[in-house]
């Protein structure tokens, strides 16, 4: 990420006002929410579900866990800790937009997922929990989108209770230089005009290619997590990089 | 990722195959929150089988509350929950943690009637699953004949064509002609010795 100054920040490869980028971001997910999984399939020929299944693998919940899902969107971490905490425990669906938020909470419904979820929309900068409150907090392709990423890393180490983690899915760096050409290619030709057919919406795309390309790398992130007080960081690449899942403590 | 592919796909067809038990919900609720993880030999890392709402979640982690390490042709023989307790003592299979939640499986597995034909039936018609059944039993029996045919063929392949196996015959002369040799043997080693006693006298 990279800013010219204090009030300024990316919003893709453009720069914009900090207080702009918000709404800007907004914009693009309220666009694309009804079409947000079916994407997700076709721009990952479904492996973004391998990706968020390795990160439920990784996160060692337990029955009775409390769990928040932020930036949880349309729901496929949810209806899996759902299972997982079982009715004694909780996970909390938290997202800043609405339209997302709409969409999961009606899919889950749908699906018989009830009882044990909740839905907040909550900026990740300032989360409205009180301190100590969750065992596991997972952010799956949001962080990237999140204006004030150190904000919203201190504020979830804050409602993270003592022994809990933090699991971060998000788009990252390819390990080789082949891979990076290979996904330049695809992301910045392929997928806006996929965009454009299925979503009708090329833009959006555009900008998520690009808002991957301005996201901290893997040692960037991992050292921002232990700047926001998290210990034993650690991540794992997944597809050659092209994903990785950074995994930080609370004690 | 290649764990998280088979755990997907296991997922799936396990719950495809569940669903078509049409007493499901009664045979599940002895499972709710009820973790196994099985250490199979053969596959270098755990699977975990979480039961909620008559769905089975597999996951590839571990939890401690009740872990089975075994391999997949043991998995194959166990069909009753009485057996886990014959199968540990022979050394075949080791439960780690709660036995109750392994037998809990082992019984939910043992008590589930697929009924496959209805569902079937929707896209073929009652006709159509009839006679599939009639045809499957069919293939089957002459499956089970021609297993049987090419045993015994095989078996008289190698031992009338190729002599590679000997009959009870051949081995009946065989040994009365060791005992032939043996008698022999006995008899010049009595002159041997009667032979020895006169030289010495």
């Amino acid at each position: 990420m990279s800013t010219n100054d204090h009030n300024t920040t990316d919003f893709g490869f453009k720069t914009v006002a900090k207080q702009e980028k918000e709404n800007l971001v907004a914009g693009v997910f309220h666009s694309v929410a009804q079409q947000y999984d079916v994407m997700n399939d076709v721009m990952s020929f479904g492996i973004h579900r391998l990706w968020k299944r390795f990160t439920i693998d990784a996160s060692g919940v337990r029955p009775g866990n409390k769990v928040l899902d932020l930036a949880g969107g349309t729901g496929d971490l949810t209806a899996k800790f759902s299972q997982l905490v079982g009715k004694d425990g909780q996970v909390v669906l938290a997202d800043i937009n609405s339209s997302m938020l709409k969409v999961g909470r009606d899919k889950l419904r749908d699906r018989g997922v009830v009882g044990n979820v909740k839905y907040v929309q909550a900026n990740a900068e300032a989360l409205p929990f009180e301190e100590n409150s969750f065992d596991i907090i997972t952010i799956a392709f949001g962080l990237r989108n999140v204006t004030d990423k150190d904000a919203a890393l201190r504020s979830m180490y804050s409602v993270l209770k003592p022994g809990g983690r933090l699991l971060v899915l998000e788009f990252s760096k390819p390990e080789h230089e082949l891979l990076n050409k290979a996904y330049d290619f695809y992301s910045f030709n392929i997928l806006p005009k996929m965009g454009e057919l299925i979503a009708k919406d090329g833009d959006s795309y555009q900008y998520l290619a690009e808002s991957i390309r301005m996201h901290p790398d893997q040692e960037t992130l991992k050292s921002m997590m232990d700047n926001a007080g998290f210990e034993q960081t650690s991540y794992h690449n997944l597809t050659g990089g092209i994903v990785a899942l950074h995994k930080g403590y609370k004690f | 990722m290649f764990q998280q592919f088979i755990t997907s796909v296991l997922e799936s067809i396990i719950n495809q195959a569940l669903s078509l038990d049409i007493d499901l919900l009664a045979k599940t609720n002895n499972l709710v929150d009820k973790r196994l993880t099985l250490h199979l030999a053969e596959l270098g890392f755990p699977l975990s089988f979480v039961m909620q709402n008559s769905t089975i979640n597999v996951l590839a982690c571990e939890f401690d509350q009740c872990e089975i390490f075994t391999d997949v042709k043991t998995l194959r023989d166990i069909s009753q929950s009485a057996q886990l307790t014959e199968l540990i003592k022979s050394g075949k299979l080791d439960v780690k943690g709660d036995l109750q939640v392994a037998q809990a499986y082992s019984s939910f597995a043992n008590q589930l009637e697929l009924d496959w034909q209805t569902k079937l039936a929707s896209h073929i018609g009652d006709y159509g699953v009839y006679k599939l059944t009639q045809f499957g039993a069919l293939v089957k029996t002459k499956a089970t004949f021609a297993q049987q045919q090419i045993k015994q063929d095989s078996s008289e392949w190698l031992l009338h064509e190729k002599n590679i196996i000997a009959t009870k015959s051949h081995l009946s002369q065989f040994n009365k002609q060791v005992l032939d040799v043996v008698n022999k043997t006995d008899k010049l080693e009595a002159r041997l010795h009667n032979l020895l006693a006169n030289i010495t006298t």
